[in-house]
């Protein structure tokens, strides 16, 4: 899906070649906007309009049947500051914070995140805080 | 007298994430079209088995008397049915009260 960053010729209507990879029973909180479904695209699509949305330019991914408290979340700071964090859920285990600069990598470590994929979440230099 | 509008739609009753994912690509060209992508969000949601796609404001970003609403209507509509013809759009023009708004009485 497009959004109002980008612009381009008109494509003619169609269903994608695949059904792209669904992640339901969520909890997403975008601004004041709560959601429980994501696909890639659509994750891509919100990233890029925090600025946007009412409630204050964050996101916050966890899965809703996570008894443990495990989150993602990000707060835009600027066009090229992205605040990410991730909490294990872990007692007491504090969260990792980084800030990166590109948006696209944003949306693909939330995605990692998702699909429980460490190989890109690892490589991040973190900084660990203590939880407030 | 000009009446404020926030724009919210459904497009209901898509079966599987290929038809959802054909109509999310149809609404945000279509907003982006009408310069409404950073006014107007959508959001992915399930009802039992069927999905839908829906779109809907934060605040009112249609004037009543804007002319471009019964073609977006019709054009969403047709184009939506011709991609998925099972697919339902109802749209909830919703005024500053919370009234539904009905465009017809009006045109």
């Amino acid at each position: 899906m497009t959004t109002g960053e980008e612009s381009g010729v008109a494509r003619p209507d169609a269903l994608p070649a695949e059904a792209p990879v669904v992640h339901r029973n969520l909890r997403v909180r975008v601004g004041a906007r709560e959601l429980t479904t994501l696909t890639h695209d659509h994750l891509n699509y919100w990233l890029s309009l925090l600025r946007y949305v009412r409630g204050g330019p964050f996101m916050t991914v966890a899965r809703a049947d996570d008894g443990r408290g495990a989150f993602i979340q990000v707060y835009r700071d600027s066009d090229t500051d992205y605040a990410l964090e991730v909490h294990s859920g872990a007692a007491g285990a504090g969260y990792l914070a980084a800030t990166l600069h590109d948006v696209q990598e944003v949306g693909q470590l939330i995605w990692d995140w998702l699909e429980n994929d460490r190989q890109r979440l690892d490589a991040i230099p973190w900084k660990q805080h203590p939880l407030p | 007298m000009s009446v404020n509008i926030e724009l919210s739609l459904t497009i209901r009753e898509i079966k599987d994430e290929r038809e959802r994912a054909g109509m999310t690509a149809l609404l945000s060209g279509m907003l982006e079209s009408l310069h409404l992508a950073h006014d107007v969000f959508i959001t992915l949601g399930e009802n039992g088995p069927d999905l839908f796609v829906r779109a809907d404001s934060e605040y009112p970003v249609v004037s009543s008397g804007y002319r471009w609403l019964d073609d977006f209507e019709a054009d969403l509509t047709r184009r939506a049915t011709a991609l998925v013809p099972h697919a339902r759009v109802d749209f909830d023009w919703v005024d500053a009260d919370g009234e539904v708004e009905d465009f017809d009485d009006d045109w």
